[in-house]
């Protein structure tokens, strides 16, 4: 569905992405993950025809470049990481404005766009918003209602850039399963960048590790997702852990021990914490005078 | 199982039942109320508007030295109708004061409200700046150059007057245009809105000069500034109508991609909407039509602001209702704004951009503080 070669995109003298070669497959989830500034969202952007960049991006076949911006918008959908909230608009226009690859360029919508939408809106359980205004909405909405408006696009290909970074817990794994089931029903193609590895690693079918703009390795989660791999390119410590279900949990580590005993009056550094890495207790060591008066700095 | 979950949680479940109910196609509720919701947000505005503008006009020509009631102007008006030869029982004398005094003047107002605030709305679709008006790229700077040009030459009153103001604005925004795009790609509106305030002092600053050199003329050049249709006949309505034609429709046909401009550039863009070359159009059409407005009626201020914010408060944003209702209210303010002006110190006339600036603003405040302001919808 999906096929990039030789992606390169270039800010000055800096390569954003450099030479980048990947494929989708019809109805795949491909997560892409990486440090900050890997590269992630600029290729997401490649894809969505919103930035310039070298190389061919070729969509159900068919090459992008010569693609009017109307027909593009029919194969490729977007849901920015921050998508915009215009003032005074409802969810309904909102999603409505989804139909827009679809209708005449000076045309307005249908009653069919307009029940197409409705109907969007319910099955993505938001039906009760529709003449809701977009600034009113929770974090969770709103990722719905950006999810209905890329939907009414009938888009067979969805970009999703960092969609559950605005959502809390319990709304993240929601919001993804729901993209989850779509893509099952609709057969999309998700296109996705994700922060949260351990999501990241239960949702897509493949991962593609992206860092300094390169791939480094692609493959299924559990062969990407180890843990020096991801102490290398994420810096930090990570342990990858099997669940007992089957999923893969991936947890960041503290690299210093905690100080569990305060028992003895002695401040942090002072001899009772415990570092593997020695240059780190030094530097955050506390020195008498950190603690001022009256401190209890055994004389 | 996650899909009721996910219904519970967002509140729907109230409105369907969760799970394979919910999942059908056509959802009876919802569609009627979009439906029903749709129509009646665009229809009453604009019906409602519409009356008021009626009433502005009848009222406005009644109005004067002499009054003249509502069943005069409909027979003077009806025996103005080609092909059915009827004959009012209105002496001639009224009948001119309708037909060649008041009625010109009413409707040359009502064209050019109708095209300051249409043209306000549309720049601040597109530069998605509420603060934008249809002077903001230089329109008024132009044409106050092209105008000063002429009155210091002496040809205050000629007809070359409103051709030299129209190309000075449709100049002012050309330059603008060009300054922009060498500009960065990323600033888009901003680099626009900059290199507009960048012509305009240019401009500005050379019509200032005229017309201190020119001392003796500087009182026509500062009344034609601060607007006027004391002089206002059908040769100047038919002058300007056609622009301001083709610039309403352009713009009314632009209304639902100016909804989609609301989301920004980029999002558009994957929307399948190229913003740079819709902007260039409806830019375009707002400053064709502007700059025939101001070079029959002279700068009018604070309408392209006033008319299409109290609109969105009162009516919504969406730019289906925004641009029409705007455009007839702008008529209707401008309209009752030129009744003030030429009646309030008779038989001496205020420059109407006194007028509007004077109740536009306390005007502008009472509606920033009504309950829609609160919620948002600007």
């Amino acid at each position: 569905m999906l096929h990039l070669v030789g992606i390169t995109v270039s800010y000055g003298p800096v390569d954003a992405v450099a030479g980048v070669n990947l494929a989708a497959a019809d109805g795949e989830w491909v997560g892409l993950i990486g440090p900050n500034g890997a590269g992630k969202s600029t290729l997401l952007r490649v894809v969505a025809a919103l930035q310039r960049h070298r190389g061919t991006v070729r969509i159900d076949g068919r090459a992008a470049a010569g693609m009017s911006r109307r027909h593009h918008a029919r194969l490729v959908a977007y849901v920015p990481q921050q998508p915009e909230k215009p003032a005074g608009m409802t969810v309904l226009e909102y999603a409505m404005l989804g139909r827009t690859p679809h209708i005449g360029y000076l045309g307005v919508e249908s009653a069919a766009d307009r029940r197409f939408c409705a109907a969007l809106l319910d099955r993505l359980g938001i039906a009760g918003l529709g003449g809701r205004m977009l600034p009113t909405l929770s974090g969770g909405e709103m990722q719905r209602a950006a999810l209905a408006r890329a939907l009414a696009q009938q888009a067979p290909v969805l970009l999703l850039d960092e969609p559950t970074s605005a959502l809390d817990l319990g709304n993240r794994i929601d919001a993804l399963e729901l993209v989850d089931d779509l893509r099952r029903e609709r057969g999309l193609t998700v296109v996705s960048a994700i922060h949260d590895l351990t999501l990241a690693a239960q949702f897509a079918d493949r991962l593609v590790l992206l860092a300094d703009g390169r791939i480094v390795t692609s493959g299924a989660p559990c062969d990407v997702l180890q843990e020096r791999r991801l102490a290398r390119y994420f810096g930090g410590t990570v342990r990858v852990i099997d669940d007992a279900s089957g999923n893969m949990i991936v947890a960041p580590v503290r690299r210093r021990v905690r100080p569990t005993d305060f028992g003895d009056d002695l401040p942090v550094g002072f001899g009772s914490t415990v570092s593997a890495d020695p240059r780190v207790s030094r530097d955050a060591a506390w020195t008498p005078a950190d603690l001022g008066a009256g401190s209890r700095v055994p004389r | 199982m996650t899909l009721d979950r996910v219904l519970h949680k967002s509140g729907a479940g109230r409105e369907a039942p969760a799970g394979n109910a919910a999942r059908s196609a056509q959802v009876p509720g919802v569609d009627a109320t979009a439906e029903t919701v749709r129509r009646s947000r665009v229809r009453l505005p604009v019906l409602v508007s519409a009356v008021i503008l009626v009433l502005s006009m009848v009222l406005s020509i009644a109005l004067g030295a002499v009054t003249i009631s509502p069943a005069d102007q409909i027979s003077t008006l009806l025996g103005h109708l080609p092909l059915i030869g009827f004959h009012s029982g209105v002496a001639p004398i009224e009948q001119a004061i309708i037909w060649d005094l008041r009625l010109p003047r009413v409707v040359l107002a009502t064209l050019v409200g109708a095209m300051l605030a249409g043209g306000g709305a549309a720049y601040q679709g597109v530069l998605r700046n509420s603060l934008a008006d249809p002077y903001l790229l230089g329109v008024a700077a132009g044409a106050g150059l092209g105008a000063t040009v002429v009155i210091v030459l002496g040809g205050a009153g000629t007809p070359i007057l409103p051709v030299a103001a129209f190309a000075g604005a449709v100049a002012a925004v050309a330059l603008t245009y060009t300054v922009a795009a060498a500009g960065t790609e990323r600033a888009g509106g901003y680099a626009l809105i900059l290199a507009g305030v960048a012509a305009a002092a240019m401009l500005t600053a050379i019509q200032t000069y005229l017309q201190q050199q020119h001392a003796d003329q500087m009182r026509q050049i500062y009344n034609w500034i601060l607007g006027s249709f004391a002089v206002a006949s059908w040769s100047d309505v038919w002058t300007v109508a056609p622009y301001i034609a083709i610039s309403v429709v352009v713009l009314l046909a632009h209304r639902r991609i100016l909804d989609v401009l609301r989301v920004g550039g980029d999002e558009a863009t994957t929307l399948g909407v190229d913003p740079r070359r819709a902007g260039l159009v409806i830019i375009g059409a707002a400053t064709l039509g502007t700059a025939a407005a101001v070079s029959v009626s002279g700068l009018i201020g604070f309408v392209g602001i006033v008319a299409p914010h109290a609109v969105r408060l009162v009516a919504g944003a969406s730019y289906r209702v925004v641009l029409p209702v705007s455009m007839i209210c702008g008529g209707a303010f401008l309209v009752l704004a030129d009744l003030v002006a030429r009646t309030v110190q008779a038989p001496a006339e205020v420059p109407i951009g006194v007028i509007t600036a004077f109740v536009g603003g306390p005007f502008f405040l009472l509606v920033l503080r009504s309950r829609r302001s609160r919620h948002g919808v600007l």
